[in-house]
């Protein structure tokens, strides 16, 4: 482990913070961290403001050096030309990160290039670790940090859980906290790089492969500092844990010149493609996609193979889904003759259709056990790695298909006839019962196609 | 024999940034990669002897520093059949080389036994801004141009990101044995990549390498054509 994973873990599980820039007056971030991070439960706050005595009910401070102990972490909400100073003030006090919001840095050009630089170097050197400038901090919820906005005004959910995330994008991570925790998932640690001074996207990587409380990982980049150390870490991280990366600043500018065929066609995209590959990482390129692949992988076990079984209780999208299926390279095997012989004992004779796909029929509106019986039947199918269930909305069927789905030990997604807008709340429940559930069956078929590809890439590493 | 590090500091030392095919080559033997037998002939006469020492039928290059495409300078004649035509081919090539590139310094010809046809793939590698070294693996000769069918790998390969390389392109049936062809030896392929991906680990001094055409065969792979480009 090295010493940046140490560092990291000190400053995310931070129990004395400063705010510098701390504030009671109204609409300011100095506001709302501050009451964000009491209710959050940050053990020992302090509101550093030189203007005042007392802030929100908490004791003010002067400076960090007038803070009476050791800091983990010190907030800084201060302009920028101030922040050269207090990393040097950090550094003398042995704080051991130091997060910077103010923007106007190497995003202004060359002068802001270098001051920034210097932020990294002086609190490198000296011990104080640096996230940021231009970024939005860190959400922990085990120490009670938090400094984003959405999530503090949402009211989002503040358990501790297994999904780690890491975004140059510092809006993307807020909103990306308040989507997933409405799709049920919590959070270990969510970090805003910014313009990285001094901590990159490597070294937070580095650490949610390290950190037994994260599970997934999610993440937004645009950029990579250090090339080279970003692929030594992926590679490790990647067949540990999924990584799913949005990549932003794909396109390919035109032509390259160079001297020969390979320089010229080794456009950024196809290398940073070649990477994904070669680490696993699970790219993909949409907000929908980041939502939808983290909750599968959040809530679902990886799959064994690429053998996918279908059960609809609608013959259409049964039949389209598994033209999805095909396409997105899964196979569809016929169903073993046990198992299609236990279906048959259930499955009415009249409108139903056993096999792969299997149609549970209008039946299972006015039976909705079918589904879970089906479900449980085709699980035990020794061909079968995976299950994609499209469901009636009916909310006792739900139930069923929520606990046949916990039931089982192979990987399963569930669409709904039912648009989130057509049903509300069926999707909501869903997602409450842990259920990887999409309003779309194409969505869950990605989602499965995808999870058997890493699976794969996972079998691959373990054998070579 | 000199090594790839003596070559590259000779052409350093030189203020070159572009190898010789001959340079190349040998930088290649050096590594352990197959390449097609080549040596240099400063007159006809030399021509005609050293094609006799490496057999018909052969192939005729003008060495020049200064012509980079040779072909369009009219620089390469193949399928040499006997002293003959190796006498007028290095005539014929030091006439057309010399009309379209008067300044050139032409040093002779290289005398190349001639590969018995394979199926044609590329190895190249190429520095990345942000990743460094990257390898790539195609469909060689003038389809890299054409069908651009091309995957790339980070450097340092493993034997699986090798395979992968290889499998990862589009025509990769193509090496699988198409309509009766033996399929290719992917080992030797994959042995390329893995000797080429440790060089250049280990080389910061390469920047672009092109080996095109490999000939690929049922039994090993020879490379054809080399192009190494040093950083500036």
């Amino acid at each position: 482990m090295t010493q940046t994973v140490d560092q990291l873990r000190d400053i995310f599980n931070a129990e004395a913070v400063a705010l510098v820039g701390a504030s009671d007056k109204d609409g300011s971030f100095g506001r709302l961290f501050l009451e964000g991070m009491k209710e959050a439960g940050c053990k020992r706050l302090y509101p550093v403001n030189p203007k005042r005595d007392e802030i929100l009910g908490l004791k003010a401070y002067p400076s960090i050096s007038a803070v009476p102990e050791q800091l983990d972490v010190a907030i800084l909400l201060t302009p920028p030309e101030s922040v050269l100073d207090l990393v040097k003030e950090c550094v003398a006090n042995k704080v051991k990160g130091a997060v910077v919001f103010a923007s106007g840095f190497g995003e202004l050009g060359p002068e802001g290039r270098e001051l920034q630089k210097e932020i990294g170097r002086v609190g490198r050197e000296g011990g104080t670790r640096v996230i940021g400038p231009n970024c939005i901090g860190f959400f922990s919820p085990r120490s009670g940090v938090i400094t984003y906005p959405q999530v503090i005004m949402k009211g989002t959910p503040r358990e501790p859980g297994s999904v780690g995330g890491f975004s140059q994008s510092g809006s993307f991570v807020d909103y990306l906290v308040w989507f997933l925790a409405t799709k049920g998932l919590r959070f270990s640690t969510v970090v805003s790089c910014g313009n990285e001074a001094d901590l990159a996207a490597e070294d937070y990587l580095e650490y949610f492969g390290e950190d037994e409380a994260t599970k997934v990982i999610v993440s937004y980049m645009e950029g990579v500092k250090d090339g080279r150390r970003f692929f030594d870490v992926a590679r490790k991280v990647g067949v540990k844990k999924p990584i799913i990366l949005w990549k932003g600043g794909m396109s390919e500018q035109g032509a390259r010149a160079a001297a020969s065929h390979t320089g010229a066609l080794a456009g950024s995209a196809s290398i940073w493609q070649a990477m994904f590959k070669q680490t696993g990482i699970v790219n993909v390129a949409s907000v929908e996609d980041v939502v939808d692949l983290a909750v599968a992988f959040h809530n679902l076990p990886l799959p064994k193979g690429r053998r996918i079984a279908v059960i609809g209780g609608q013959g259409g999208t049964g039949v389209g889904t598994a033209d999805n299926c095909y396409a997105l390279g899964l196979e569809l095997p016929k169903l073993h003759e046990t198992t299609v012989a236990r279906l048959r004992e259930v499955l009415p004779p009249v409108g139903t259709s056993v096999g792969n796909p299997t149609d549970t029929g209008v039946a299972s509106l006015l039976n909705p056990e079918l589904y879970a019986k089906a479900i449980e039947i085709v699980a035990d199918d020794p061909g079968i790695d995976m299950i994609l269930v499209i469901s009636t909305p009916v909310q006792v069927c739900l139930e069923h298909v929520a606990a046949a789905a916990k039931s089982i030990d192979k990987p399963l997604a569930v669409s709904v006839y039912a648009l989130p807008e057509s049903e509300p709340g069926i999707y909501e429940f869903l997602a409450e019962k842990g259920v990887a559930a999409y309003p779309d069956p194409k969505r869950a078929a990605i989602v499965l196609a995808r999870m058997a590809e890493y699976a794969a890439f996972v079998k691959a590493a373990g054998e070579a | 024999m000199a090594t790839p590090n003596d070559i590259i500091q000779k052409a350093q030392g030189e203020g070159r940034t572009v190898l010789t095919e001959t340079e190349s080559k040998q930088l290649l033997k050096g590594l352990g990669i197959p390449t097609t037998e080549m040596r240099l002939a400063a007159t006809e006469a030399e021509a005609v002897a050293t094609a006799a020492e490496i057999g018909y039928p052969c192939v005729l290059k003008v060495s020049s520093h200064d012509i980079t495409h040779k072909s369009d300078a009219g620089g390469v004649k193949v399928g040499l059949k006997d002293a003959a035509e190796v006498a007028a081919a290095y005539q014929a090539i030091m006439a057309s080389c010399r009309a379209a590139y008067p300044q050139a310094v032409i040093d002779g010809v290289t005398v190349q036994d001639m590969a018995k046809p394979g199926v044609e793939v590329i190895v190249g590698m190429a520095t990345d801004p942000q990743f460094g070294p990257v390898l790539m693996f195609g469909l060689g000769g003038v389809w890299v141009e054409l069908l651009k069918d091309v995957s790339f790998k980070l450097v340092p390969l493993n034997r699986a990101d090798a395979k992968a390389a290889i499998g990862d392109i589009r025509a990769a049936r193509l090496l699988e044995g198409f309509r009766g062809s033996d399929p290719v030896d992917k080992g030797a392929l994959e042995d390329i990549l893995l000797r080429v991906s440790d060089f250049v680990a280990a080389t910061p001094a390469v920047a672009e390498m092109d080996l095109n055409p490999i000939f690929a065969y049922s039994d090993g792979a020879v490379a054809v054509d080399a192009r190494v480009i040093l950083g500036a």
